[in-house]
């Protein structure tokens, strides 16, 4: 029975194969799936767009300002507040398409605008002052005092200065110390009596290390009194 | 250096207006201009009430603002501290006028005294006159300290002031004695000497314009 009780090499071998399919198939079957998906690219475009856009902006001066000022001085401070501005924009779209039904869309907008101002108005002051002193500002050639003379069209027209500022008064108070009284208070323009002007609103302006040329000079602690005398 | 100036008291000063006459008729100043104007106002309350009165001169500043707004060079201080208007140099634009915290400098107009007729001293030529009295329409002018009449003097080494011949008008005619002429510039000179006793100050000293003429304001 020896024969009969050994078992067939061939049969366990089958077993042992059954086995080993079965397991097998059976992790085939339990094993989570991986799906991955290839795209492949079938076109890509991109579109720049730039635009440009001209315009005017205009600010209004304001009425307490221009109803003090002649008409020609109002038309000369609206031209120097109008500018024009130019706007350029630029839009860059990449669209990128693939086989698959997955679609990836990549849009990138850059706007880059720039300002550019027709006419460069210096910003400070001091930069205005030294314009005029350099001659770069119209403020015409006749030195002088009368109205549309350098005097009033450096500090009305240029500089804004309303006329008020300066024509405070219609008269100076009585211990005012200034000798030319009597002519400045009959100051007259088109028949109405002009304010008379205290020259304390000169000082800022045109004191020495200030702004504008200097006519006066820093009083306090800044000069070697020569004298004996000071008051 | 010299250096002339005024010291003005205004304890003395009676308003009586004397300077201003004087000034006129000593520099040929016409009708409607002055030189020197005596400012008045007054003060308190009743029954305590007085006038004040300042008399007021071109103050010959160390620092002129008039010489500095000036864009032709037309105004120079000279070496006896004198601030002078050249009139042919001067083109009459005002800057002038506009920069002196005084009021002291003001444009010649010719104008007569009376509308019909010149008087003898309006009809006196302009070649009789000292060069600072020659002025032109449209220009600037202002007081000169009265320098023609203590110029020749001072050029031969005198000190002016000490005689009526070298004195200011104004100064010469004061009856009360409020005004002082002076060198700034000469410690023994009585004029330092009371601006030092009386603590006499200076006018607008914001202005940084440093004046020659002090004023007395306190007993
Ligand atoms: C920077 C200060 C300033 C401003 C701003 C100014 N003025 Fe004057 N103006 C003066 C001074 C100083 C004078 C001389 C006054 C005097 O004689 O005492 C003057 C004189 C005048 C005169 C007389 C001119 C002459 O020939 O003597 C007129 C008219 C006048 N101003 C009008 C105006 C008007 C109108 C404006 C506004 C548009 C104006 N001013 C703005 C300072 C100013
Ligand atoms: C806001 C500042 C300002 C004020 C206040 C001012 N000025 Fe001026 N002034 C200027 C500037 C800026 C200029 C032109 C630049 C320069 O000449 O330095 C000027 C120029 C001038 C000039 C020369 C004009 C020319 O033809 O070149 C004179 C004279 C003058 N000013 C006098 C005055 C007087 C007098 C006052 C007072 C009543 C005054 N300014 C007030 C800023 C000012």
């Amino acid at each position: 029975m020896s024969e009969a009780g050994r078992t067939n090499p061939w049969m366990a071998a089958a077993i042992v194969f059954l086995i080993v399919t079965i397991v097998l198939g059976v992790a085939y079957v339990v094993a989570p799936r991986k799906v991955t998906t290839t795209s492949t690219v079938v076109s890509v475009s991109t579109a720049t767009t730039t635009s440009t856009v001209e315009r005017t902006v205009e600010k209004t001066v304001p009425t307490t300002v221009t109803s003090t000022l002649t008409t020609e001085v109002t038309k000369e401070i609206t031209r120097e507040v109008t500018r024009t501005e130019t706007v350029t924009k630029t839009t860059t779209e990449t669209r990128t398409t693939t086989k698959t039904t997955t679609v990836t869309e990549t849009t990138t907008t850059t706007s880059t605008i720039t300002t550019t101002v027709e006419k460069p108005k210096p910003l400070t002051l001091l930069e205005l002052a030294e314009a005029i002193r350099r001659g770069e500002i119209d403020v015409g050639t006749t030195y002088g005092l009368a109205l549309g003379q350098r005097f009033h069209n450096i500090h009305a027209n240029v500089l804004g200065l309303a006329c008020q500022t300066c024509h405070q008064a219609s008269k100076y108070p009585e211990d005012y110390l200034y000798i030319r009284k009597y002519v400045a208070e009959k100051l007259v323009e088109e028949g109405k009596l002009l304010g008379v002007v205290d020259r304390g609103v000169c000082i800022g302006c045109h004191r020495q290390n200030s702004i504008a040329r200097p006519f006066y000079m820093p009083f306090y602690g800044l000069y070697n009194v020569t004298s004996g005398a000071s008051g | 250096m010299a250096k002339f100036g005024l010291l003005i008291d205004l304890t003395r000063c009676i308003g009586c207006r004397t300077c201003e006459a004087a000034c006129k008729m000593e520099n040929f100043v016409p009708p409607g201009k002055y030189w020197l104007y005596v400012l008045e106002w007054e003060i308190g309350n009743f029954p305590e009430v007085r006038t004040v009165y300042v008399p007021m001169n071109c103050m010959h500043c160390e620092n002129p603002s008039c010489m500095m707004a000036c864009p032709v060079d037309a105004i120079k201080k000279n070496e006896y501290g004198v601030v002078l208007v050249d009139y042919e140099k001067c083109i009459g634009c005002k800057y002038c006028v506009a920069a002196c915290p005084y009021g002291a400098i003001d444009i010649y107009e010719e104008k007569t005294w009376y509308e019909d007729y010149k008087t003898p001293y309006e009809e006196i030529p302009a070649e009789k006159k000292h060069p600072l009295h020659r002025y032109q329409p449209g220009k600037a002018f202002k007081c000169t300290l009265c320098f023609h009449r203590w110029e020749d003097a001072v050029k031969r080494g005198e000190k002016p002031g000490t005689t009526p011949e070298t004195t200011p008008a104004c100064v010469l005619v004061c009856p009360t004695g409020a005004r002082l002429f002076g060198d700034l510039d000469d410690p023994n000179d009585l004029i330092n000497i009371r601006i030092a006793e009386k603590r006499a100050v200076q006018l607008k000293k914001e202005f940084g314009t440093r004046p020659q003429v002090y004023y007395v304001t306190t007993k």
